[in-house]
């Protein structure tokens, strides 16, 4: 009864300093509401509070800090923002707190406590999904608890400590700890500071807690997932790793790393670091537990080797880009190959001939596929630019907006997602402008003060859609209609909804001095469905007035692109694959002739000639060396435009004005190019080709 | 079940540790390497037969080591540690990398505990 009695009495003492603790960051935080290690430590404290209060008996207390953090667990995941009324509630609470620990059984305190839980529970709602679809109304927006993507490898710290609890079966956080290991590359860090000395532990209570660096590609809502077994019976805390670097150098510091656990204020940081002393013993005298130090430097190694282990990646991607080029011109050659063999396997009579062309067919085309992987990146990674264009921009324009991410997440061609990229940013500006409101204004309508832009992608039959959508005014459908029937879009009968949104992408809406905003709106998305039509996609929307703006966007995933040259030759634009380039110089005329002893220059061929244009006498002309296999030949071309990457619209089988041609492309500013075949036509210089003799000089 | 014995004499004691070494026989080690660790003995814990350990285990030998190093005494693994062992230790974060005998458990566990700032 006695030591019941003392480790209650320690267990108040520790409730006054987490509370006082509480207070502070509470006050920190109305200061600076986004500060996420206040958050963080919040949740700690109160989470502790309800631990401890379970385990000494303060029944009152657990529970009520039970409904308090959930509370804070949804701000802290940004479900809820950081308010004055949340801000408020947490020092009320406090205030609870300690009047429970001093007297559970006071009268008035379950009543005390219910009011509080019940304003907890009503600012732990979410808003009420708003309604997005003119023409279907009851299409909610996606639940932004849903939003994490799956793709670009992250780092993430999970503190991961089981309550104070008999260990049942012994391997059980072991287990857990080992599924997190299979995620990703992992560090484990234990933080054991509290196990007591051998005479005085108890070899059936867990002690341990431990902070794991993981570095991974699934999302940190799966992560969680892992813990599902330790709901309620242990703090798992997840957070993204972010390498701070504010100090010029890439490297996280190790305060910078405690500061963003909210272990210890920057400003502590900053002035123990003008002392030029060794911060870990400095920081340890500030206050900061060993354990927590230990496990920061540990963090500040694991990013340190990740960041040397980035840059030996990134050289050799660069090493590889070249021969990534080569392989994909060579599959496209490969491709038109198997396609004449399977032309001219349909007249052989020899079965044999007939199943093993049928084999090369089908081998050439899984070559073709996986060709076009090695070209992806996974679409998530045009993600975090489209964030940070959001943030900024918010701030810019006073009209506070976040940007998620839900849905399936695929890979998509690397040059295909950069042009992607643009176009989401373009899109994402123009909602910000011209349809999210500024706070006030949404507050007075109901809705929460900070927008949300929601990018929802699906993938299906080679084709992806992404469905940009946000809660802002959304667009007058009427408005629209009038403008589109003044400019001649549509006639004055009744127009369905889609009509109307097709007139508003139609380029003469925008047309005419008209400067208002909806005008400049639709030149915005005009110029974005244009951009998407080059890439073979399309671009509609909908909106409700009110309510919010909805853009459907459609584009093909099978897409891969080649980087090279383009050239013209009269009219013709041309594109010439990178991987047969030596090197673009000038043909001078007339051609000197070669010194005797030295090696005969490269043999000449004027494209112009090759296509049946007359010649035009030029002082000089632009000459792109082409080799292959040792072979060299000069293309005179009459203009080099540029070094440029194309998508590949489709590889065809072509002789055009008697060039081979392996594909089309399609160029980043809009229209097509034809890629030539420049190995073929290496290798038919080469050997004298009759059909391009009239056009070869040497 | 884990099968504790006492060997040697005087200031050095091997503790042969056999078979699962788990919650059911926690309590048994503990008590032994603290009547031992009383005692002002050395100790080498020789874990070459056993089996498997679990997390009160480890938490066990942590504690044990602690007090040791208190008391200006030394608690050593022996060599051969079956690799199920070792690696219990990995997962429970004791050595940063996979360690493959017991002497490099042995100095895992001290770094670990040294563990200076």
């Amino acid at each position: 009864m006695a030591n019941q009695e003392k480790f209650r009495a320690g267990f108040k003492s520790e409730a006054s300093v987490l509370t006082r603790s509480l207070t502070n960051h509470l006050l920190q935080l109305e200061v600076d509401p986004q500060n996420e290690g206040d958050l963080a430590a919040i949740f700690r404290i109160v989470h502790t509070l309800k631990s401890s209060a379970a385990m000494f008996g303060y029944q009152e207390i657990s529970h009520f800090a039970q409904e308090l953090e959930n509370l804070v667990d949804r701000t802290r995941s940004r479900r809820l923002p950081v308010d004055a009324s949340f801000v408020e509630l947490g020092i009320e609470a406090r205030d609870h707190i300690l009047a429970l620990l001093e007297s559970p059984l006071a009268d008035g305190a379950q009543t005390r406590s219910s009011d509080l839980i019940e304003t907890a529970r009503a600012l732990s709602q979410e808003p009420e999904p708003a309604l997005v679809n003119a023409a279907t109304t009851t299409d909610p927006v996606e639940p932004r608890s849903s939003i994490t993507p799956v793709g670009d490898e992250t780092t993430y710290r999970i503190r991961f400590s089981p309550d104070p609890r008999p260990m049942g079966e012994g391997n059980q956080a072991l287990n857990t700890l080992r599924r997190i290991g299979q995620l990703g590359e992992c560090t484990l860090i234990p933080l054991w500071d509290s196990l007591p000395s051998l005479d005085r532990l108890n070899p059936n209570l867990i002690y341990a807690a431990w902070d794991v660096l993981v570095t991974t590609r699934v999302s940190a809502d799966l992560i969680n997932n892992v813990f599902e077994e330790w709901r309620d019976q242990a703090l798992v805390e997840i957070v993204k790793v972010e390498n701070p670097g504010r100090f010029g150098n890439d490297q996280p510091k190790l305060g910078e790393i405690l500061a963003q656990r909210g272990a210890i204020r920057p400003e502590t940081i900053e002035s123990i670091a003008q002392k030029q002393l060794k911060i870990g013993g400095l920081l340890a005298q500030a206050g900061v537990a060993p354990q927590e130090i230990r496990s920061a430097l540990e963090e500040q190694r694991y990013l340190r080797q990740r960041s040397q282990k980035n840059r030996g990646v990134i050289q050799i991607q660069k090493q590889n880009r070249q021969k990534l080029e080569i392989f994909t011109e060579l599959t496209a050659r490969l491709n038109r190959l198997q396609a004449q063999l399977a032309l001219a396997s349909q007249r052989w009579s020899d079965p044999d001939h007939r199943l093993m062309a049928q084999n090369l067919v089908s081998l050439s085309a899984e070559l073709d596929q996986a060709a076009a992987s090695l070209r992806k990146i996974a679409l998530t990674a045009i993600v975090p630019s489209l964030q940070r264009l959001t943030s900024e921009l918010a701030l810019e324009l006073g009209r506070p907006a976040e940007f998620v991410v839900s849905g399936e997440v695929g890979e998509i061609d690397e040059a295909l997602g950069e042009r992607l990229g643009d176009l989401l940013s373009q899109l994402v500006k123009a909602m910000l402008r011209y349809s999210i409101e500024p706070s006030a204004m949404r507050l007075a309508r109901g809705k929460p003060p900070v927008s949300t832009i929601v990018l929802t992608i699906e993938e299906a039959n080679h084709r992806m859609s992404l469905r940009l959508q946000d809660d802002g005014a959304g667009l007058d459908e009427i408005q629209v209609w009038r403008q589109a029937v003044d400019r001649g879009l549509l006639s004055t009968t009744p127009a369905s909804s889609d009509e109307i949104w097709q007139a508003f992408l139609q380029p003469g809406f925008a047309v005419g001095q008209s400067t208002d905003s909806l005008s400049e709106l639709a030149l915005s998305l005009g110029l974005v469905a244009r951009g998407l039509a080059t890439l073979d996609g399309s671009l509609t929307l909908s909106s409700q007035f009110g309510h919010g703006t909805t853009l459907n966007l459609s584009l093909p995933t099978d897409q891969m692109s080649l980087t090279g040259l383009i050239v013209n030759v009269d009219s013709e634009v041309f594109f010439l694959p990178l991987a047969f380039i030596e090197e673009v110089t000038a043909k001078e005329l007339p051609t000197p002739i070669p010194e005797s002893g030295r090696k005969p220059r490269q043999a000449l061929l004027d494209l112009r000639k090759v296509i049946g244009l007359p010649s035009v006498p030029r002082q000089s002309s632009p000459m792109v060396i082409c080799s292959r296999l040792g072979q060299r030949i000069g293309l005179v071309v009459d203009r080099v435009i540029g070094e440029e990457r194309v998508l590949i619209k489709n590889w065809n089988l072509a002789s055009y004005r008697g060039l081979n041609v392996i594909g089309t492309g399609l160029r980043e500013e809009g229209g097509s190019v034809l890629i030539l075949d420049l190995a073929t036509l290496i290798a038919e210089v080469e050997l004298g080709s009759s059909s391009l003799r009239q056009a070869v000089s040497r | 079940m884990a099968r504790t014995g006492v060997a040697v004499s005087e200031a050095l004691k091997i503790v042969n540790l056999d078979g699962q070494l788990g919650l059911a026989n926690a309590e048994l080690v503990r008590e032994r390497l603290l009547n031992l660790l009383n005692q002002n003995y050395n100790l080498i814990l020789n874990l070459t037969n056993s089996e498997s350990v679990d997390l009160s285990f480890v938490q066990i030998l942590l504690s044990a080591k602690k007090l040791a190093q208190v008391r200006r005494l030394s608690i050593q693994l022996t060599n051969q540690i079956s690799p199920l062992v070792l690696e219990t230790f990995f997962w429970c974060g004791i050595s940063p990398k996979r360690v493959t005998n017991g002497k490099e458990l042995n100095r895992a566990i001290d770094h670990y505990l040294l563990g200076g700032i």
